[in-house]
Order: C-alpha cells, then structure tokens, then sequence
C-alpha cells in the first residue's frame, strides 16, 4: 500500500475517530476525505433526507475537487431518486452550467487557436446581437477549416437577422437576402444534407413569391429532417398559395403533430380544410388555432413577468 | 439539441466508412449499424448498440463517432444520464481534444437550460426559481433587481442559507448603487445567524474589515474561514496577509505557504510569501518565491493576452 493511501486511510480513520459522519466532513470543507465516504454511506442510506443530503454533498465535494466523474455520478443518482425535485433540478441547472464553462476555459487554454475557440466566440457575440463582430469570428473559422459544416449556414442567419442600414433599408435587406443566399449554397455545397439552409432559402424564394422553387427547398428540409416542423409549415404555406389546398393537408397534418401549439400551423391546416370543403376539420383546427394563440399569449406574458422581476427595494 | 446539429451529424456519416475499416470482422457491422440507426432517427435503438460499440470498438476514430452520435441520440431522446455517461466517457478517451471540449460545452449549457425550464414547470412559485432568476439579474448587471428577488425569497423562508451572503457580495461589487459597506457587513453578519458555518461570509467579513484597516477583526474573520474550509486558498491567504501587514511575519509563513500549495498559479500568493520569508531572513527561500512570483506573473500575463486575443478576434480589427 502506497504512503499516500497509508495516509489518507489515516486521515479517514482520524475523522471517524473523532465522530464526524461524511456529510460533516464534507460541510466543513474537507471534501478530499468526505468523498469517498459519501460514495459508501450513499450506498448503504435508507432515509431520503439523508439520500438527498448526501447526494448533494457528494456533488459539491465532486464539484470543488474537479472530480467530473464522481460529480456526475452522485447527480445521476439525485435525479433518479428524486426526479422532479426544485433542489435537484437547481443543483443540477448549476452543475451543469459550471461544466459547460469549465469545458470552454479548458478549449480556451489547451487549444487556444483551434477553430473551435472562434466558433464559441461567435456564439457568444451573436447572443449578444453584435452581428458584425459574430460574422468576423466565423470567417475565421472558415480561415482555419473551409469544410467546417454549418458556418456559412450561421453566417446566412446572421446576415438574415441583422438589422437593415436606417437610411437605406430596402437596397440593404435586398443584399442581405442575396449574401445569404450565396452563403447557403456554399453550406450546401459542403453539407448537402443540412436541412436548416433547404429550409431558409426555401423562406427566401417564399418571401420573393418564387413559389415553385420554395416548395422544392421546403420539401427537401422536410425529407432531409422529418422532425423539423417549420419545413412542413413552410412546405404546407407555399402549397396553399398556389392554390393546392388538397396538396398542403399532408404536410400541415405534420406539422401539427410535430408543433401542437403553432398557430400559424393549426390555421394553415384550418384554411386547407376550409378550402377543400372539410368545414367540421376546419372548425375544429380553427377552435385550436384559438386555444394555441391564447397557450402562446400566456406564455409570453410569463416570461415578461419574470424578466420584469421583483420590484426593487 | 440545436438544429444546427446535424450538419455536425451528418459529417460524422462520413467517418462511419472510415470508422468501420479500422475495426475488425465482427465491430464495423456494430458500428455500422448503431450510427446508421441514429442517421435514422431510431435513436432508442440506436443507444444500446452506439453504448456496445464504442465500448468494443478498438480505433479511436469509432470511439470518436459512436459516442458523439451516442451524445446526440441521448440528447434528442432527452435521456440526460445517457448524454453526462457518453460524454464522460468521450472525454476520458479524448482528454483536451477541442472537439470533444466544443461538444461539452454546447451539451452542458444545453442540459443547464433543459433543466431550468423543467423547474420552471415543476415549481414555478418555489423558492429555486426566485433564486435562479435572481441570479440571472446577477449576470445581467442588475444588482438592485436580483437583490429585490432575494429579498421576496427570504420573505419567504428567512433561514435559507446563502441569500444574505449573496446580497452583502452583490453591494460589495456595487458599491453605492447596492448599499453601503455597512450594509454589507450586516448582510455576511446576518449569513453567520442563518448558517455559522458559511466560511465565504467570514472570508468577506474578513475583507471588509482588512480594508477598513481593522486589522485583528480581519485576522479573527479570515482565521474562522480557514478553520470552516481548510482548502480556501483565499482565506488563507487573507489571513497570512493580514498578520503580515500586523508584523507577525512568523506567523504569516504557514497560512501563505498553504494559500500558494492551493493556487500556485497565483503571483500575489508567491508575492506576499515571498515578502514574509525575506523579513524574517530567510534569503534563499524568499529568491526561490520571488522567482515563482515572476514565472505565475508572466504565466498570467501570456494566457491573459491569448484570450483576449481569442476574444477580440485574430487581426484584432473589430472592437
């Protein structure tokens, strides 16, 4: 037996010799030696008190030890136990939340020029709405690795999404629009199975009432991904404009089950019902649209209050 | 998962022809199969074979790709303990890799949000909610609206430990706009009624007083922190630095020989050791810290250029 084990057993021996159980140690701060212990009474405990408080125990010691293992395997038992839980589920948004940080100084310090790094970055400005800045960090990704999929994809969505020149909105939004679409097809040059750019220039030819090209581009991300609600929307809306309502069911039928609480999908479907003559489908779907919209409406008006927050004291 | 993830998905088919010829007769057919599973979308099955594959497989670039395909299928399953156990295992095998680092980051901030929205569900009047959106105020930079949701919670239930303590730390980084230094102190003061045991309330206690001057009560604080976490480096730190600035050089040396053993990456640690081992003489061991002093500093300085570097972009053109 090494010196080190010979003294951590000692350690070990001492702390229970002075009658400390391994939740003590471990909210005393003496995690090295509460570890272990916290594994071997976890596995013996019956009461879920002392389950709950030596799980969370066990996190915390595996957290400040940067144990990853120890750390996940004491969460996974938290949650299996109690699922559910606000403490687990709260203890488990923060745990989860340091690794991912942790994960990203680490990228940041053991591969500081990987293209990875300039990807997070970009990440990072876009969350932040400093399009500009976000652009120029997946160039460099492009610099470091052209083949990387799903760049010039961001790319599009960021010049989609960034805010038209005040003083010439129109010619800005009608270059945006065509730098997008470019940036698409190089994506789908490099990836030709990414269903979000089939998606987006299936949008684009929508919005520019280019109807035949959009039904292809909205069929295509619907086949490539058959979860992907807002191809089968898309795909349904752009069959319902150029008056093939029978056509559109199927795909809005989709979207439905795949989006339930998507107005605009249950008032496609409504329409197309409506339009083929199936007026009790589209009482129905009409009756959804309804309680969809007021779904949507309650929702917002819970995340409104809750960044509205408490009133200052 | 995003949906931007399945680019990531389908450049990883690509390896599955490369990944099944470096396997032997019987594993490429595994592999195989799990991953075309998952292309599928039949991640239910596809878990137990990608689990069984990257276990038996013998190449590294099989392991790469069941188990990132094994993370996906977990994730889009919503099978969070699944997703940690891929991931973890991925990491063992690829320690420092900037892929797999790329995917933990995106996978853990997804499994953070995944569960704040569950609790928003579960409990949405429980008193982890008011904490949780108090601490998105916090990182916003909104000290006088977090402090206003941890004041509902402590209306609440005023024995929750921690709250105190995070309200005298968000007026301590908001000097005037928060409270006063006062306030503060009455805040870490009231954390040791609620929870005797909160060494990061002694530690600021100790803070406080330190820059008030009021040099014994700082010792008495940064001691009683070191006592309730032994491996609080600052604490020990504070409390060497505090004796130090007394003249108990003799004293100071173990507290600060402790702090630099815990953060040896520190310069200020190796600085104040430094400092104490020359006052009492100590020539050769005092050189040996300052030398340690100027390799952290410089050790600090490169990695603190290199991410902003990182962060302001390679030319360094954009603001």
């Amino acid at each position: 037996m090494s010196l080190v084990k010979l003294l951590l057993l000692g350690a070990l021996a001492a702390a229970i010799a002075a009658g400390q159980s391994s939740p003590q140690l471990a909210e005393s701060g003496h995690c090295r030696e509460a570890l272990p212990l916290l594994k071997t009474d976890l596995a013996k405990a019956t009461a879920a008190d002392m389950q709950k408080r030596l799980g969370v125990d066990g996190v915390r010691c595996g957290m400040t030890l940067d144990d990853m293992g120890a750390t996940l395997d004491f969460l996974r038992g938290l949650n299996k136990s109690f699922p559910g839980d606000a403490e687990v589920l709260y203890l488990s948004v923060h745990v989860f939340s340091d690794l991912s940080i942790r994960a990203s100084h680490q990228l940041m310090v053991s591969a500081p020029s990987a293209y990875q790094v300039h990807e997070l970055n970009a990440e990072a400005l876009e969350t932040q709405g400093k399009w500009s800045d976000a652009e120029g960090e997946y160039r460099e990704v492009l610099k470091r690795d052209r083949q990387v999929a799903g760049i010039h994809y961001r790319i599009a969505r960021l010049l989609l999404s960034a805010p038209p020149d005040a003083t010439s909105k129109s010619d800005a939004q009608a270059d945006a629009k065509a730098a997008a679409r470019r940036e698409l097809e190089e994506e789908l040059q490099i990836d030709p199975n990414n269903a979000g750019a089939e998606y987006v220039l299936g949008e684009l030819d929508r919005q520019d009432g280019k109807d035949a090209s959009a039904i292809d581009h909205f069929g295509r991300a619907a086949k490539l991904d058959a979860g992907f609600a807002d191809a089968f929307i898309g795909l349904g809306r752009t069959l319902l404009t150029g008056n093939r309502a029978a056509d559109a069911i199927q795909p809005l039928e989709t979207a439905v089950k795949l989006d339930p609480i998507s107005p605009i999908a249950h008032f496609s479907l409504a329409t197309a019902y409506s339009r083929t003559g199936r007026k009790e489908d589209a009482a129905r779907e009409f009756n959804l649209l309804k309680q969809a919209s007021e779904k949507l409406q309650q929702t917002k008006d819970q995340v409104q209050q809750g960044i509205a927050g408490a009133p200052p004291h | 998962m995003q949906r931007t993830g399945i680019p990531t998905i389908l450049a990883l088919a690509a390896l599955a022809g490369a990944a099944a010829r470096t396997l032997g007769q019987e594993q490429p057919a595994l592999a195989e199969q799990a991953v075309n599973l998952a292309l599928a979308g039949r991640c239910a099955e596809a878990i137990p074979l990608l689990k069984q594959a990257f276990s038996e497989s013998a190449g590294k670039d099989a392991k790469r790709l069941t188990g990132k395909f094994g993370v996906r299928c977990a994730m889009l399953l919503n099978q969070q303990s699944e997703a940690t156990s891929f991931l973890s295992r991925l990491q063992q095998e690829f320690p420092g890799d900037s892929d797999i680092l790329f995917l933990a980051v995106h996978m853990y901030s997804d499994l953070a949000f995944r569960n704040s929205q569950q609790l928003m569900q579960v409990a949405p009047d429980s008193k982890e909610v008011l904490r949780l959106n108090a601490e998105d105020f916090e990182k916003a930079g909104d000290a006088r609206k977090a402090i206003g949701e941890y004041r509902i919670l402590l209306q609440r239930d005023p024995g929750t430990p921690g709250i105190h303590y995070r309200i005298g730390g968000l007026i301590l980084e908001n000097p005037g706009a928060a409270g006063t230094l006062e306030d503060a102190r009455k805040e870490f003061e009231e954390e040791l009624q609620v929870d005797p045991n909160n060494a990061s309330a002694e530690y600021y206690l100790g803070e406080v007083a330190r820059q008030e001057d009021k040099l014994p009560e700082a010792i008495g604080h940064f001691a009683s922190a070191a006592k309730l976490a032994p491996d609080f480096a600052e604490a020990q730190f504070g409390l060497g630095r505090s004796l130090l600035d007394s003249g108990k050089n003799a004293e100071a040396v173990a507290p600060i020989e402790k702090a630099v053993r815990l953060a040896p990456d520190n310069p200020t640690i190796h600085f104040a050791l430094a400092t104490a081992y020359q006052r009492m003489g100590r020539k050769d061991d005092a050189a040996r810290e300052f030398a340690l002093q100027k390799t952290a500093a410089d050790r600090l300085n490169a990695n603190t250029k290199a991410l902003h570097k990182n962060i302001a972009g390679v030319d360094g053109s954009r603001k």
